[in-house]
């Protein structure tokens, strides 16, 4: 599956994590939240980016799956994210 | 991993400010500054802290802009002074009871007090235009012995900022791009304590020094 950025969701990075803004409310995404986000291209599916955050953090891919999975839902229940 | 603005506080005695700047960077925030204009913000909720810890500043000698809303240009930084009076709510009034004003001054209901600028014994405003030179997120403890400072990423600044401002949709292009301006020019930090006016002591050393 690949996931996907809303189009009407404002954000800014800053030393690498990610403040989004929906015209309302504001959220904040800490590094590896943010790592997520910013591969949220529709290019990626969710494995890819699992995979890609695991390497990059040095962590366990079956939990760093997991955490995405989380923060995938979360994103998409805020209307931040689709697909 | 995601932390949501909660709902805006906004506060009935600033409506009238506040109705006539949209388009500004509106903070929930108090605020004192210099003579050369560099500015202490202090920022939180209702009930965080900002009135007493603002007031405490100005008893080290910075001027009083204002213990609710800080008023920023987006583009500029400059501050719009709101000297309204403070308000101080029963849990403070200990701590300030060197500024207890007349009776007429005091809420038969609330209990809050409301102290006229001109009794706080600060200096007058700057001639120079105040802005933001360090970001304070106060967090009271009564059980903190010492003062500690704790530095806050950019980022989450930014969204601690946003989450209490007034009106942030309004502002033009980007409201990002205001918040990240002011962070980028002005470093936050926790401050933890329990006794407001030596934390302000140590802010004015450590974060505004030569003044």
């Amino acid at each position: 599956m690949s996931s996907h950025r809303s189009a009407d969701v404002d954000w800014i990075e800053m030393d690498g994590e990610v403040v989004l803004f929906d015209g309302e409310h504001l959220h904040h995404l800490d590094q590896p939240a943010a790592a997520v986000w910013m591969s949220l291209d529709g290019d990626h599916d969710d494995e890819a980016i699992t995979a890609d955050l695991a390497r990059r953090f040095d962590a366990d891919p079956s939990a760093v799956a997991v955490d995405v999975a989380d923060l995938l839902r979360v994103l998409r229940l805020r209307g931040l994210v689709s697909g | 991993m995601v932390d949501r603005a909660r709902d805006l506080p906004i506060s009935s005695a600033t409506l009238n400010f506040i109705e006539n700047r949209h388009g500004h960077l509106l903070l929930h925030a108090g605020a004192a500054a210099a003579a050369d204009g560099r500015t202490i913000v202090v920022h939180g909720a209702s009930g965080a802290g900002k009135t007493t810890l603002t007031a405490a500043l100005v008893s080290t000698g910075l001027a009083y802009i204002t213990d609710e809303t800080v008023c920023l240009d987006p583009n500029t930084l400059n501050i719009e002074p709101f000297r309204k009076p403070l308000t101080v709510k029963p849990g403070s009034h200990q701590l300030l009871q060197r500024y207890r004003p007349s009776s007429e001054h005091i809420d038969p209901k609330s209990g809050n007090w409301q102290i006229p600028p001109s009794d706080l014994g600060g200096p007058d405003l700057p001639k120079a235009v105040p802005t933001p030179t360090v970001i304070v997120f106060p967090d009271v403890d009564a059980d903190q012995q010492d003062v500690t400072m704790t530095p806050v990423s950019r980022a989450r600044a930014a969204f601690l900022l946003g989450e209490q401002s007034s009106a942030l949709w309004r502002i033009e292009p980007r409201p990002l791009a205001a918040l990240e301006h002011l962070v980028t020019a002005a470093p936050a930090f926790v401050v933890t304590y329990s006794d407001a006016f030596r934390a302000a002591a140590m802010i004015r050393r450590e974060l505004l020094p030569d003044v």
